[in-house]
């Protein structure tokens, strides 16, 4: 197997798997981020959320032969001393109940941030469509999202 | 619940290793079973530094529903810490902290008593090694957050600078509770403890457990009912990373261990991939004929004569006959899965003739004997660790999947983390028992109920797991209008089944308050009566009634009639709701809490639209309202999904849903506006995972028929075929 080079929050990791596994598997089994969660492996909950330059992915359906150069953020690379704007409203908004979702619910509201940084509910209700809550958090994740809008 | 605690603990005081106290629970074994020399020490539950660092176990599993934030909240309001100072730290299983489960929305009524006596006694020892350092008398002293205050003097002192000298002294056996009125931390909200590493990403759940040389395993399992005829391991073996192929032996109680091959691998992809390859050939003889629609066919025989009589009062024959007007409904509920949104899973490692299972759970103490169960290792050298679950619902108080990642690991020698695909998840889950419930109701002249017949058919949870009294999962005896109508008849029929059943979140109140709050509705329209007015009506004077289930020994109606008002009152059932919009309302009791829901819908293009929901709920003093409100609002939208879209279907013994997309949840444009409001009451605090979840699919169903006139029976919703 040929050696893949994967650039993760700013890291190089190179590593021998092949190239069909998708980055989730890559990234918590072989390059040990557990950050990026796994829910369904077909594209429909979007807990495992990351970014490929910028733009919000599920890495369950991605094969990493397929990332080429593309810089990949994960939920330990979105701040790493947690000081998103995201992050400190999801904590002042006491979101999570399990939190098992919530990587991937903020990996995509930060997404939504970076290219709307004012969302309205519609433009909150479009980009999170694919990242499924079994909690119900739904309401404070919309506050939380208005909340770091407002920059508070 | 104070009487029983109060008996049977004590509280010990020690020295932390760096000089620090101590605080340790014993407990004294029930005197009528064990010698009291045989009490055993609890392990610790407070710890206070030199440097004033509180730290709190939290004793229960976390699996969302904010235990890990609210019981060590409980601890500190009688200790009087500064929780900005407080950390909170996961207990692992060990007989000395007591019963350690989560399920059944228990966690705070449980141990509400026992851990304010912890925190009042670490109290009472700081103030007096503080009044003897200040020589003065323990009654001039008092607290506040962290600090012994000599108001005279204004002299404070830390709890870090007391805590070694209080560590000297027997701990106290009567120590002061505090009134209400005196929190400062309980009733305040309060953020989850885990909420800054979660959003980092750095909380490990179950499937984040890393052990050295780890292997991830996939099961192969068989249709409901099948076995295994014969399997080849090439394909699999063949598979880059896989390393093994082991077959899973089936325990004798099948809700214990199933049969399965399972394909062990370097990473998780490869052990999916390897268990696509491999090749496996069941038995189906047995499995073929399950499936719902002979569930459903069952069912209907089943009804057609009397079932195992529940509860009886009057005679209901007479009742119905002498009825002014009566009414006959079935309502149908289907298997429901619980998709925690972490698939099951759990990491055990087996080495030198020892165990140890770190993982997602509700029931540590089962997955501390199954685990036993499956490796032949004595249970006291099984060592479990709660990881952080991501989600429960129900799911994780079944442990059989911690006999399974115990067994490989003894049989592959090599830690293993048994990972469940969302297909595994969803087609070999223990469903919420599907089944029809019969109804026949009478009313007199007035619209009074005067009779109420309720027969149930299902797939009982306790004849999946071997238990005797099926009934006793399924069909509750005391469950209103119980109590309330003059002629009464219970009755249950089990549908034997090799189809998987469990508890599911608010186990069977969830579906059968469905059917009798629907079945309620119609008898208050039958009437001709406002459905508020016809419940209030029916629950009468104000007094406690029997109850001997979940979350007993009584029922109030006062407080029953509290949450039905409120909600009405907030959601302006007075006013007509706008057009085009239906109102409904439910309300039930459940795990000792009371909850009221009022619904507003609309109909669109033939779907039906939640645009609103309004629960009153009464739990008693609400410990953490953060997180209270949450957990309402989450069952509220569990709720809500499992009655627009929950349904699992099975054919020749298999699950037909298989992930995500056709096992539909909540998305976030779909979510009604949600209003959550409690009752200000004098009660102690009980438990909010589950109440909030029954009343909801009836509010909605009845709100559907106050806008359409159809009568919805049947769960999920679908508006084209109402019963
Ligand atoms: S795990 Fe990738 S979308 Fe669900
Ligand atoms: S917080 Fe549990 S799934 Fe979202």
């Amino acid at each position: 197997m040929p050696a893949i080079t994967l650039t993760v929050n700013g890291r190089r990791h190179s590593i021998e798997v092949p190239t069909e596994m998708p980055l989730l598997w890559a990234l918590r089994d072989i390059i040990n981020l557990t950050g990026t969660k796994f829910g369904c492996g077909i594209g429909a909950c979007g807990a495992c959320t990351v970014h490929l330059d910028g733009q919000p992915v599920r890495s369950c359906g991605l094969p990493v032969g397929q990332v080429g150069t593309r810089r990949i953020t994960t939920i330990e690379g979105l701040a790493p001393d947690g000081g998103h704007a995201l992050q400190r409203a999801w904590v002042a908004e006491d979101v999570p109940q399990c939190g098992y979702c919530q990587a991937g619910q903020l990996m995509s509201a930060a997404a939504l941030l970076a290219k709307t940084p004012r969302p309205t509910d519609a433009d909150i209700d479009t980009a999170m469509a694919g990242n499924l809550c079994r909690c119900g958090t739904y309401p404070r994740i919309r506050r939380a999202i208005h909340r770091a809008a407002r920059g508070e | 619940m104070s009487a029983p605690i109060e008996r049977r603990t004590f509280i010990v005081a020690g020295l932390t290793a760096a000089g620090g106290l101590l605080l340790t629970v014993r407990l004294k074994a029930d005197a009528g079973l064990r010698s009291q020399d045989a009490a055993e020490a609890l392990g610790a539950f407070v710890r206070i530094d030199t440097n004033g660092v509180v730290t709190v176990m939290a004793k229960n599993p976390e699996i969302g529903t904010g235990v890990k934030t609210s019981l060590p909240m409980i601890i500190a309001e009688e200790l009087d810490a500064d929780w900005g100072k407080v950390l909170v730290e996961q207990a692992p299983l060990d007989t000395r902290y007591g019963d350690q489960f989560t399920g059944g929305s228990t966690g705070v009524w449980q141990n509400w008593d026992l851990l304010r006596r912890v925190g009042a006694t670490a109290r009472a020892m700081l103030l007096s090694a503080a009044a003897v350092r200040l020589r003065v008398e323990p009654s001039s002293l008092r607290t506040e957050a962290g600090f012994v205050i000599h108001p005279p003097t204004g002299r404070r002192l830390g709890y870090g600078e007391l805590a070694a000298d209080a560590a000297k002294a027997p701990a106290p056996t009567d120590v002061p509770l505090k009134r209400s009125s005196e929190y400062r931390i309980v009733g305040k909200p309060i953020g989850g403890v885990d909420n800054p590493a979660i959003v980092r990403g750095a909380v490990a759940y179950g499937l984040d457990v890393r052990f050295p040389g780890m292997l991830f395993a996939a099961i192969a399992r068989p249709p409901f009912g099948a076995a295994l005829r014969r399997y080849d391991a090439a394909a699999a073996l063949a598979v880059p990373g896989v390393k093994q192929v082991i077959r899973v032996p089936g325990a004798a109680n099948r809700s214990l261990m199933q049969e399965g091959v399972a394909v062990l691998a370097e990473n998780t992809w490869a052990a999916f991939r390897g268990r696509e390859a491999l090749v496996v050939e069941w038995d189906e003889t047995a499995s073929a004929g399950e499936s719902t629609p002979a569930i459903r066919e069952k069912a209907l025989q089943l009804l057609a004569r009397p079932g195992t009589l529940i509860r009886s009062d009057g005679d209901v024959a007479a009742g119905l006959s002498g009825a002014a007007k009566v009414l006959e409904a079935d309502y149908e509920v289907p298997f429901l899965a619980h998709v925690p949104m972490e698939p099951v899973n759990c990491t055990a490692w087996v080495r030198n003739g020892a165990c140890t299972v770190h993982g997602p759970m509700q029931n540590p103490d089962g997955v501390r004997s199954i685990a036993a169960e499956a490796t032949g290792i004595p249970p006291e050298r099984v060592t479990v660790l709660m990881a952080r679950s991501g989600g429960g619902f129900g799911r994780r108080l079944q442990s059989e999947y911690g006999g399974e990642a115990a067994f490989l690991s003894k049989v592959a020698a090599a830690p293993v983390q048994m990972v469940r695909s969302r297909e595994d998840d969803l087609r070999h889950d223990l469903y919420r028992p599907a089944g029809i419930h019969r109804f026949r109701g009478g009313l007199d002249a007035g619209g009074r109920v005067v009779a109420w017949s309720h027969r149930l058919a299902n797939t009982s949870r306790y004849a999946y797991a071997g238990r005797n009294n099926p009934e006793r999962s399924e069909l509750y005896k005391d469950d209103p209008p119980a109590a309330l109508v003059p002629n009464f008849r219970l009755e249950y029929a089990n549908i034997p089944t090799a189809i998987p059943t469990g508890a599911w979140r608010a186990t069977l109140h969830s579906a059968n308050a469905f059917a009798v709050q629907g079945f309620l509705d119609e008898l208050a329209h039958a009437a001709g009566k406002d459905p508020l007015a016809f419940r209030l009506d029916l629950l009468g004077g104000d007094r406690d009634l029997p109850y001997s289930d979940h979350g007993g020994p009584v029922l109030s109606t006062a407080r029953l009639k509290g949450v039905l008002r409120l909600a009405a009152a907030r959601a302006g059932w007075d006013r007509p709701p706008p057009s085009g919009v239906g109102r409904g309302i439910a309300a039930h009791f459940t795990f000792s809490g009371y909850v009221g829901v009022v619904a507003e819908v609309s109909v669109a293009n033939g779907a039906i639209r939640v645009r609103r929901l309004v629960a009153a709920v009464d739990c008693g003093l609400v410990v953490n309202p953060s997180g209270a409100e949450g957990q309402v609002q989450g069952a509220m939208l569990d709720a809500t999904q499992a009655a627009l879209y929950g349904e699992i279907n099975v054919e020749r013994g298999r699950v037909v849903e298989g992930n995500l997309g056709q096992y539909r949840l909540l998305r976030m444009s779909e979510i009604p506006e949600l209003g959550v409001h409690f009752v200000a009451g004098p009660h102690p605090p009980t438990g909010l995972g589950e109440p909030a979840v029954s009343p909801v699919a009836p509010a909605i169903a009845n709100a559907v028929f106050a806008l359409t006139g159809r009568r919805l029976r049947r769960l999920p919703f679908r508006l084209g075929a109402v019963g």
